[in-house]
């Protein structure tokens, strides 16, 4: 949590552009029967449609939320709004020694972080880790015969769609992409069938699907035809490879790696639904590396995401970078001393900005999306939608959902500014920007 | 995407390999790509003999990412924004945006157009970022219109002119005196033209006039009928010659709103002809109890169809001659009959009429009243609706009597003895008083709503006109009785059944206005 928390930061914690607008509706003192705060926790009760008003607090140290409230929303529009005082009045908040309901919670939560501890120092057995290891090698071997099977029922799915036309393809989509879907799933190869899954769409995507399709298929190809020869790769580029198809790595083990330290600027997060899933993507920039990391987290719909990384702070931190060819998701090891505010965002022309991501791609030839900070750039509007330019005249598109576009102009003039988004290749998805300081863009407004 | 990085028309040699994939290997053997270079290379290596599918996908793998890795953003195809000229008006408060805030996430929604006008009359404007979704809401949202267009700084209207959905908004308050007016005249969307045209009404008429005049023969139907329409503001004798050349139009609509124009003016010919007219067929009768006689025109003319009365009844309750002769007493000023008759409104209203044509007349009347805002006749016919026990009809009537005196009646139908209920006339009284009521009538409509609220009689629990109407009065009493109110309120009220959550809304509201005005003061 920084030092300074800013209407930003909140806003960046709201799980939907309803839940921001309803908080912000809830930042008004008035609102609230009582408010109190310490250094670690602020509180406060909320007259809601019930007849006992809703009990509201936040543990500032991550920040942790909690509401009596029914909602299912985390956090809930009370939570947000409550900070939202916190950040804009302060002054409204007094200093206060918590009530029981606050102390109590604030004690559990210290007592399961403690056990957390316990349970981590435990596991660090080696006696233990032995016998890990080795069940976990039994269980992996499994799985790659599996896995390798799979493969070449992709490889041969794949051929029979080139061999037949993908003219026909619009009439078999998409049952024919789930079934070999599902039947990666049953293969125990998600990666590949979350690619497939994506794909399903793209017949019916308007003009130049055929070349969009053939690009993805192409792409399944290499990643078929590269785990039959996995042993013929340099470890890194078998990590990406197996990464891809959704073999996964024990993140106890990696934190045991050697970190990086950094001063980590955290610019930009954005949350995606995909199936049940609650997908979490924070992307983070090494002041002295001059390099992107990226944090993933995952939940399950309803379960709250970590949020313990605020967009337009920075952290002094070691991070632990997963093994790949072109190093980019990583887990926080260890922090050093608590956020603080971001002072500006990294940037670059765009020239430079994409020769990091042809770096990387040339590395990782299945990298789905990339960070790109630019600036100093202005909005530009033409027929098919926003762009930006830089000052040497490239041009980028913004991808057609980006809903945030007016804003940006509203607030920059066309004047040129800073700006961060994930790069997919063809578009960007603007995640942050920097005009007279931090516009979290990544959720709602 | 026209410029992607595969983009088949700039890389034949993926347009190929597209094409071939789409017809599919079993039909066409694909002939193998060749390229320069590295990518030459490698795809040398790609042997499709026994494979050719698995060649074709290996060779788009390849062909795919070296675009991809290899692509440059191209240069100088679209424009940036033209920047934004100067900031002229500081952005409110931190507070004051916090109420704006609230009031956008629905709560207190009602006392927008007060913090936007109140905003505005204080020289200030709203935060950049919140600029868009004002602009948006005044899109969808026309009565707001005039309030946002009036708080916005250079920043808005350049935002405003860079979105057609926003044109409304993007002329600058002083169009007229700045910028080149028969420029933007020529080239700006409809609205732009409308706020234009208005704007010039306002301050140079005639300038206006000739504008109009000189584009009139291109402009659209619809669009001549509601750019006329503007001529309402600085209406004189000397739009009289322009007017009159309109009632040659080929548009019915245009014909009748320049009609109306021309009854405002009493020396236009116009109106001369419509009196000639109408009189024939409207006669009084002073000897003994006077009365008025009727008859129907019995036929229906070109110089009528000129003068901008419409042939074709607009509901089937008429008949076509008596709807010929509504018109025409609905244009015509009703002053003009006490001067032919040499009588006042009252006698007129009380005088025999034919019955089958009475509702007819008093209509008519009732239509010409309004339109010319003749105060004696609104209030003979106001008399007359509550004499006779049709007071739902009041509301027709009273937003055309001047603000003072509407406030003055509305007391008056608020003190007498009758329970404020639902049905009470003092509600559509209040409906029709915009902006902020006096004290005094605030505190009348408080004294009258304590006292019903303790009566609590069986009717109160389901009395859900009134209910409803409490949101409008907190947007309506001035913001500074919110401590008197909160002393008027006792506890027990707050707990009437049915009542309780709407009361302290109210009271909640209030206080809301008084923070927020507050607030926008101290900027």
């Amino acid at each position: 949590m920084p030092a300074l928390l800013t209407t930003d930061h909140v806003l960046a914690l709201a799980p939907d552009a309803a839940s921001a607008k309803s908080g912000k509706g809830l930042a008004a003192p008035k609102v609230w029967r009582s408010l109190g705060q310490n250094e670690g926790a602020v509180w406060g009760e909320c007259q809601g449609s019930g007849r006992e008003p809703y009990r509201t607090q936040v543990d500032l140290s991550e920040p942790a939320f909690r509401c009596s409230c029914p909602s299912r929303k985390f956090p809930c529009k009370h939570g947000l709004g409550l900070l939202l005082i916190l950040v804009g009045q302060p002054a409204a908040v007094p200093h206060a020694a918590p009530p029981t309901w606050v102390e109590e919670w604030l004690a559990t939560r210290a007592k399961s972080a403690e056990r957390r501890e316990q349970r981590q120092q435990q596991t660090a057995d080696p006696a233990d880790d032995g016998r890990r290891a080795a069940s976990q090698a039994k269980a992996t071997a499994a799985r790659e015969v599996k896995v390798a099977a799979g493969m070449r029922e992709l490889g041969i799915w794949l051929r029979d769609q080139i061999r037949e036309g993908l003219s026909s393809v619009p009439s078999r989509a998409p049952a024919a992409f789930e079934r070999i879907a599902a039947r990666m799933v049953d293969a125990q190869a998600p990666g590949a069938a979350r690619l497939l899954r994506a794909m399903v769409g793209i017949p019916a995507s308007g003009e130049g699907w055929q070349g969009r399709l053939l690009e993805q298929m192409a792409r399944l190809y290499l990643l078929a035809e590269g785990y039959a020869r996995i042993d013929s790769l340099a470890p890194e580029e078998q990590a990406d490879l197996r990464g891809t198809l959704g073999f996964t790595l024990s993140q106890e083990d990696l934190l045991r790696g050697a970190g990086q330290r950094d001063r980590w600027l955290i610019i930009g997060r954005r949350v995606e639904d995909e199936d049940r899933l609650k997908i979490q993507r924070t992307w983070l920039w090494g002041q002295s590396c001059a390099a992107p990391a990226l944090i993933l987290d995952f939940s399950a719909l309803g379960q709250p995401l970590d949020y313990s990384l605020l967009p337009g702070a920075f952290i002094d931190a070691d991070l632990v970078f997963f093994p790949s060819a072109a190093p980019l998701r990583a887990l926080v090891q260890q922090r050093h001393g608590p956020a603080e505010n971001l002072k500006n965002l990294p940037s670059s022309d765009m020239t430079i900005a994409l020769g990091t991501y042809t770096a990387a791609l040339s590395r990782n030839p299945w990298l789905e999306r990339y960070p790109l900070c630019l600036g100093p750039v202005t909005l530009a509007l033409s027929d098919g939608g926003w762009h930006i330019c830089d000052e040497a005249g490239c041009t980028l598109p913004l991808v057609a959902q980006f809903d945030r576009a007016w804003e940006l102009a509203a607030r920059s003039g066309g004047q040129p500014f800073d700006l961060y988004g994930e790069w997919d290749g063809n578009q960007l998805t603007p995640l942050s920007a920097w005009i007279d300081g931090f516009i979290h863009l990544g959720g709602a407004e | 995407m026209t410029y992607g990085p595969l983009d088949t028309h700039r890389s034949p040699i993926w347009a190929d390999l597209v094409a071939m994939a789409l017809v599919g290997t079993d039909r066409r053997v694909p002939a193998m790509p060749t390229a320069d270079g590295a990518l030459g290379d490698l795809l040398g290596k790609i042997a499709p003999d026994n494979d050719p599918s698995g060649a074709l996908l290996g060779a788009s793998a390849a062909v795919a990412l070296y675009r991809r890795a290899g692509w440059l953003p191209p240069v100088g195809v679209v424009q940036s924004l033209p920047p934004c000229p100067p900031d002229d008006l500081p952005a409110c408060s931190a507070r004051a945006g916090e109420h704006l805030a609230q009031m956008r996430a629905g709560t207190h929604a009602a006392a927008l157009p007060e913090w936007l006008e109140t905003l505005a009359a204080a020289g200030h404007t709203v935060p950049a970022a919140i600029l868009p979704a004002l602009l948006e809401r005044g899109r969808t949202e026309e009565p707001l219109r005039p309030k946002i267009t009036a708080l916005l700084g250079e920043r808005g209207r350049w935002l405003a002119g860079l979105n057609s959905d926003w044109d409304y908004a993007s002329v600058s308050r002083d169009a007229s005196d700045t910028e080149d007016v028969t420029a933007l005249w020529e080239t700006g969307s409809r609205n732009i033209r409308l706020t234009l045209l208005s704007q010039l009404r306002a301050c140079e008429p005639d300038r206006a006039c000739d504008l109009l005049a000189a584009s009139w023969a291109s402009e659209k139907v619809d669009e001549r009928a509601d750019f006329l329409a503007t001529f309402v503001q600085g209406l004189r004798m000397a739009d009289e010659p322009f007017l009159e050349q309109a009632l040659n139009d080929r548009s019915e609509r245009v014909r009748r709103v320049s009609a109306n124009l021309l009854c405002r003016l009493p020396e236009s010919a116009l109106n001369t002809r419509m009196i000639a007219r109408a009189s024939q067929f409207v006669r009084w009768v002073a000897d003994g109890k006077p009365q008025i006689e009727l008859t129907l025109p019995e036929e229906y003319d070109k110089s009528m169809q000129r003068d901008g009365i419409v042939r074709k009844p607009s509901s089937s309750g008429i008949g076509e001659k008596a709807w010929w002769l509504s018109q025409m007493i609905e244009l015509i000023a009703p002053s003009v009959w006490c001067t032919l008759w040499d009588v006042r409104p009252v006698q007129i209203i009380a005088a025999r009429m034919p019955k089958e044509w009475r509702d007819l007349l008093l209509a008519s009347w009732t239509t010409a009243a309004q339109r010319h805002g003749d105060q004696e006749w609104l209030e003979k016919l106001i008399a007359l609706r509550r004499s006779g026990n049709k007071l739902g009809m009041l509301n027709e009537l009273l937003p055309h009597l001047l603000p003072a005196r509407r406030e003055q009646m509305t007391l008056e139908l608020l003190q007498t003895d009758k329970l404020l209920t639902g049905n009470h006339p003092a509600l559509a009284a209040l409906r029709s008083l915009p902006g902020i009521w006096s004290h005094q009538l605030s505190r009348a409509v408080l004294d009258a709503l304590c006292t019903r609220l303790m009566s609590d009689d069986k009717e109160l629990r389901s009395d859900w006109l009134l209910r409803a109407a409490l949101d409008l009065y907190a947007t309506h009493m001035p913001a500074d009785l919110a401590d008197e109110v909160g002393a008027m309120i006792s506890n027990e009220m707050r707990k009437v059944q049915y009542w309780g959550e709407a009361i302290i809304q109210f009271e909640e509201l209030l206080r809301f206005r008084y923070e927020m005005l507050r607030a926008l003061r101290d900027d």
